[in-house]
């Protein structure tokens, strides 16, 4: 098998559009983007954690949604408002909660091994992008709590500079932020981070011993399945 | 670029996987953590529903703590305020918080311009017509020389040290030297009262209004939030970054964050914020870049929490299955 | 819509030295470390089938 399964045949191609479609198919071919086979080492209910904090920020976008319907004021004024903030609100407190512990299961993995930085990185960075797009979810509610967190947290943006163009006391502005920008670039990281596992696939088990052949899980070593390993 | 350097495969074991494979349900999967997430969360929703505390207006403060309210807008009007001193991207009256050499908050300027002697005193109180009293007082001030206007507001502030509560929730001080400012105060206390103040601090240019900088900047200044927020432990010394108001779960993963602020030399720090701000920043993009910083990208395997996660793997491999 | 139970008065506070948080938060951050914990300890049910050979 090639080691660089993932790069496209080497012949000029003209076509933007064809370069596009033939790297995307290389790097995941429908059976690796949507595989019915996993690795036999995943077996731990730490796995389901992934897709746990998927559903939860699921959850918390369709929630905003309807909150974005009425507009700001409405959960304030009715209870089917406050209904769907509830669950905006605990979304946001799953969302966390599953992360964290994703996260600490995919370092004590050492889940980078194997050329799975990128996956890393691309977690990581939606679980720091997370904060800003909760803290402007947070100073949008317009109640007591936004008035106090904004007044406070402005000190920070202002004394790193960046109060001087993301202002926490502008409603407006930080509500563009909430609902789209900063939501936008979390699940542009979350798209990247779950097409890089897709590519590369779950990180395999630590070797117990050095040069002990990875292999002899199986009676024999297995071809790899064409498109759904990494 | 570390990206792109191709290895050997048989130099990196854990690239791909040789060995053996189970049916697996992507969509399944999802489909269950989808249905498991939204019952959990109705559940926290029906059991708990959600925190809204209504929120403090300049008419409330006004009416229930008349004195501060006094107090803070005389020193919006002398210049002696948190806002009047703070510097950018308010006005140019501080330098704002620095580290070492390094002046961000100063060197990104002026964005949101705010006079608070303006913006706070005089602009609402020329609004109000039909008071020639009033008119005087603005007018005796505002052609007055810095130093007899300095001299006002500072004997009027000593004096409200002592104030006491009049009829109708007004402001009583003695007798003293105060030139227009006990006139000016009066009449922009009756109008905070009133509920003109909160809406003459969001008029603008124009008609529609997002921006609430100018009412919380000056509600800020006094004690109305902080007030509040002490009994909520909302407050920088009581954690108060990762608390909710009420029984709430708070903002849990901000731990670190606020945790910093809780001792020296932050604590005690006038750059408090922008330090805590370059710290996190550090440990954030540590966070980031685990994989490539040595001694870290090497404890999982020197705590081997992972022969707990893969020990059906390990015994399979034992058994020679 | 009421909630059943009432989260909206103050909440009680654990104090030891300079570190202070709310019992709501404690509850959250044991939470989490109980499930990793149970996450790991507890058996998943696919673990005893035999991998499929390829």
């Amino acid at each position: 098998m090639s080691l660089v399964a993932d790069r496209p045949p080497k012949r000029k191609q003209r076509s933007w559009t064809a370069a596009v479609r033939e790297r995307a198919v290389a790097a995941w071919p429908p059976e690796k983007l949507l595989a019915d086979k996993q690795p036999s080492y995943v077996s731990s209910w730490i796995y389901v954690f992934g897709v746990l904090s998927l559903a939860a920020l699921a959850v918390c976008i369709l929630s905003g949604l309807v909150l974005t319907l009425k507009g700001p004021s409405w959960w304030h004024d009715t209870g089917v408002g406050l209904f769907f903030n509830s669950l905006h609100l605990w979304s946001v407190e799953l969302f966390f909660f599953f992360m964290v512990i994703h996260l600490w299961g995919k370092f004590w993995m050492a889940a980078w091994r194997g050329n799975r930085v990128r996956t890393w990185i691309t977690g990581a960075l939606a679980f720091v992008v997370s904060i800003p797009t909760a803290l402007t979810g947070y100073v949008s509610q317009q109640n007591f709590d936004s008035q106090w967190i904004s007044t406070q947290a402005k000190d920070a943006m202002n004394s790193a500079g960046v109060g001087a163009f993301f202002n926490l006391t502008n409603f407006g502005q930080m509500y563009s932020y909430h609902v789209l920008l900063l939501p936008g670039a979390v699940i542009l990281l979350v798209i990247g981070h779950i097409l890089l596992v897709r590519k590369h696939g779950v990180v395999p088990p630590f070797e117990l011993e050095q040069k002990s052949p990875q292999t002899s899980l199986a009676t024999q070593p297995t071809e790899p399945e064409p498109g759904v390993q990494a | 670029m570390i990206f792109r350097r191709r290895r050997p495969a048989d130099a990196d074991p854990y690239r791909e996987w040789k060995g053996g494979y189970r049916s697996y349900d992507l969509v399944k999967e999802f489909s269950i953590a989808l249905g498991v997430v939204t019952l959990i969360t109705l559940l926290l929703t029906i059991l708990f529903s959600s925190p809204d505390e209504k929120p403090s207006t300049i008419k409330q403060w006004s009416r229930s703590d008349p004195i501060d309210f006094v107090t803070t807008a005389v020193s919006e009007l002398d210049g002696t305020s948190g806002t009047a001193t703070y510097g950018p991207p308010y006005n140019h009256n501080g330098s704002g918080q620095h580290e070492w050499f390094i002046y961000l908050q100063k060197w990104l300027g002026v964005s949101h311009p705010i006079n608070t002697a303006r913006d706070y005193v005089l602009a609402p109180l020329s609004s109000i017509t039909g008071e020639p009293q009033l008119k005087s007082a603005l007018s005796s001030y505002e052609h007055a020389s810095a130093k007899q206007q300095g001299a006002w507001t500072t004997a009027y502030s000593n004096a409200l040290g002592k104030a006491k509560l009049g009829p109708g929730d007004s402001v009583s001080v003695t007798p003293g030297a105060y030139g227009p400012v006990r006139t000016m105060m009066g009449s922009l206390l009756t109008l905070a009262q009133a509920g003109g103040l909160d809406g003459a601090l969001l008029t603008s240019r124009q008609f529609y209004q997002t921006d609430y900088t100018e009412p919380l900047l000056f509600m800020a200044d006094g004690s109305v939030l902080a007030n509040r927020a002490q009994t909520e432990h909302l407050l920088g010394n009581q954690w108060g970054m990762m608390n909710e108001t009420g029984s709430y779960p708070g903002q849990s993963w901000l731990w670190l964050y606020t945790f910093w602020y809780q001792i020296k030399p932050f604590s005690t720090s006038a750059n408090a914020d922008i330090l805590v701000m370059t710290v996190m920043g550090v440990f954030s993009l540590a966070f980031i870049l685990v994989p490539l910083i040595p001694v870290i990208n090497k404890i999982p395997r020197w705590i081997p929490i992972y022969k707990l996660i893969w020990r059906d793997h390990y015994r399979a491999l034992a058994r020679g299955n | 819509m009421a909630a059943i139970f009432n989260l909206n008065h103050h909440a009680g506070y654990v104090h030891w030295h300079f570190f202070a948080m709310s019992w709501p938060n404690i509850i959250v951050i044991i939470a989490m470390l109980i499930v990793f914990v149970l996450a790991i300890a507890i058996r998943f049910p696919r673990g005893h089938e035999p991998a499929e050979e390829r």
